[in-house]
């Protein structure tokens, strides 16, 4: 079982290559940096996020809306209730 | 100036299978057609079931009856998601003669009653998770029918056949001035937009069709679903575009329809994963709505021997105006023109004219849309090369001019710096410096894991030495005084295209 700073870790790589444009503000970021209003992400960039965490993790996200995060810390919460 | 017919197109298309590509007048010929040739292909797999031709079209006739009841039905609201009741409930409208105006999924209540009254509907079919929208309709427009989508008739109505200038459909579009309208389509534009998803590609015929982009926006509904239904396809709709990728292992497309960010993230995603997230099986991408770039269509072709068909078109075309089946030799190109079109081409905008172009935008002064001929402004620039190749340079009200007078196309100028496949995105704009002197700018995003792969260290010193390079091989008049290179993405419209700056 990862721990939360580990998945921390591993998801801040996939939003690396999620949104790549945004490498400075992502490598410094923490959980509480805002996914839409701090990282600038966009439909297409969530889109990629979402599938790309369901690859790494071996989970698959259920119909939610992306509105449901806010934060990183938000999708970090999410990812660690359905490793358990 | 004439398109071409379609003979241009005929060495790209298996023989036997050019020949059986044939115009139709109307939806109801050409599902009439599919349904006879192909009763027991399956349509549409949606939601863990299967439709075959014939069965769909059982099932429409049972509709139509529903919609027949109805004497005063004749321009009928179709709101749903993307599904199989969409796929239906469009079919029976349009086999019956009737006119389909497409709502899209996403409109709260009280816009879909302002549809009622600006498009004048008679009915909606709406799905059953949408009812909930069509509350003030009912309270404010009693006159207007509402019916589920998924309500089925006890008799069979067989389907009525329209002349080709009997209304079809009408779409949503931005238009070419912004501003939300409804443009009315013809059963012929439609099946030209129809048939034209047909040329420029080898196999045409009992193709696997996934569809990822919206049936309320014209390239999902002529493209995606009318060529799939036309040419005997199967047609898996994606339900949520998460799961797109395990849609596609299981269903396994030869042709994928979208968008160039969703082309653009699935081959990061492949990258990224070392696979070829797209399946064995895919062999084309027909790629449009927005700008299309080289970059992809060359990295495609090189990982994975996918061929990424870049087009143009429009709303008021009924999708497709041109496709360029040489795309490896001429990427910057959005292809040959279409048949049974008339163009022109006045300081430098496109104008059109033709079997596929719509009879006119509903309720919405008609000044400025056509010119003195009766051909469409699209408000796009273009240039067509010596093989008669198309290529978009940019839009009117995008141009700059500067104060000597010169007209500056962005577009045109953000084309030669996006053929560097470091930049991802690239804006040029005037802007004022601090003594007053107009100047152009460029803002560049850089395309991050490309940079990454050649272990570029110093990117803003590399960018600008390799953009300035560019630069210095342009005309002195359009070269940009300033470049900028951006660590966050450009602002966006919810369509997903960048806000252009207004500096001046």
């Amino acid at each position: 079982m990862l721990s939360r700073a580990e998945i921390f870790e591993k998801l801040k790589e996939i939003l690396l290559f999620a949104d790549a444009k945004n490498s400075d503000l992502i490598k410094n970021c923490d959980e509480s940096t805002k996914l839409v209003t701090d990282l600038g992400f966009n439909s297409v960039s969530v889109l990629y996020m979402v599938i790309a965490i369901e690859e790494s993790f071996g989970i698959v996200f259920d119909n939610v809306s992306m509105n449901d995060f806010d934060t990183i810390g938000d999708v970090v919460t999410y990812i660690e209730g359905k490793l358990k | 100036m004439q398109s071409p017919t379609k003979e241009i197109f005929k060495k790209y298309t298996d023989p036997e299978q050019f020949e059986r590509i044939i115009d139709y007048d109307s939806v109801s010929e050409m599902w009439q057609a599919s349904v006879t040739n192909d009763p027991d292909t399956v349509a549409i797999e949606d939601d863990g079931k299967r439709y075959t031709y014939a069965q769909i079209e059982a099932d429409v006739s049972r509709l139509r009856t529903v919609i027949k009841s109805d004497e005063k039905a004749l321009r009928v609201g179709i709101y749903c998601p993307n599904s199989y009741d969409f796929v239906r409930s469009f079919l029976a409208v349009t086999t019956l003669g009737y006119t389909a105006v497409i709502l899209p999924a996403q409109l709260d209540a009280m816009t879909v009653f302002g549809c009622t009254m600006k498009y004048g509907l008679d009915m909606i079919l709406y799905h059953p998770s949408l009812q909930e929208n069509t509350a003030i309709t009912a309270e404010k427009r009693p006159d207007v029918t509402l019916i589920a989508s998924d309500t089925q008739g006890d008799t069979l109505t067989e389907m009525a056949f329209p002349s080709g200038d009997t209304p079809c459909v009408i779409m949503f579009t931005g238009g070419t001035t912004g501003k939300s309208k409804g443009a009315l389509l013809s059963n012929a534009a439609v099946m030209q937009g129809t048939v034209n998803g047909c040329y420029g590609y080898r196999d045409v015929f009992h193709q696997r069709y996934l569809l990822i982009l919206p049936l309320s926006h014209v390239f999902g509904l002529i493209r995606n679903l009318m060529t799939s239904l036309y040419t005997g396809s199967t047609l898996f709709i994606c339900r949520n575009n998460k799961d797109m990728f395990r849609d596609i292992a299981v269903f396994r497309p030869t042709i994928l329809v979208a968008v160039p960010a969703l082309a653009e993230m699935a081959l990061n995603l492949s990258k990224k994963f070392r696979k070829n997230m797209l399946g064995d099986s895919l062999k084309a991408i027909i790629c449009g709505a927005a700008a299309v770039p080289p970059y992809l269509i060359k990295e495609y072709h090189k990982e994975f021997g996918i061929m990424l068909l870049p087009g143009y078109g429009l709303t008021e075309s009924a999708n497709l105006v041109s496709g360029n089946p040489e795309y490896l030799s001429k990427p910057e190109s959005v292809g040959l023109l279409y048949p049974n079109q008339e163009y022109k081409i006045v300081d430098g905008e496109l104008l059109l004219k033709g079997r596929n172009m719509m009879s006119g935008y509903v309720g919405e002064e008609e000044e400025g849309v056509y010119d003195e001929d009766g051909f469409f402004r699209t408000g796009d620039l273009v240039r067509v090369d010596d093989e008669g190749f198309l290529y978009i340079t940019g839009r009117i009200k995008e141009i700059i001019v500067l104060p000597s007078g010169e007209n500056i196309s962005p577009a045109e100028l953000e084309v030669k710096f996006l053929e560097l496949s470091l930049i991802q995105d690239a804006q040029v704009y005037e802007d004022v410096t601090e003594n007053g002197t107009h100047i152009l700018a460029l803002e560049v995003v850089p395309r991050m894991p490309e940079i990454a792969r050649l272990g570029i260290e110093n990117i803003g010193q590399h960018l600008t030495a390799a953009l300035e390079k560019i630069n210095n091989t342009l005309p002195t008049f359009q070269r940009v005084s300033r470049i900028i290179i951006r660590d966050s993405d450009f602002e966006r419209t919810p369509s997903m295209k960048i806000k252009r700056y207004k500096k001046c």
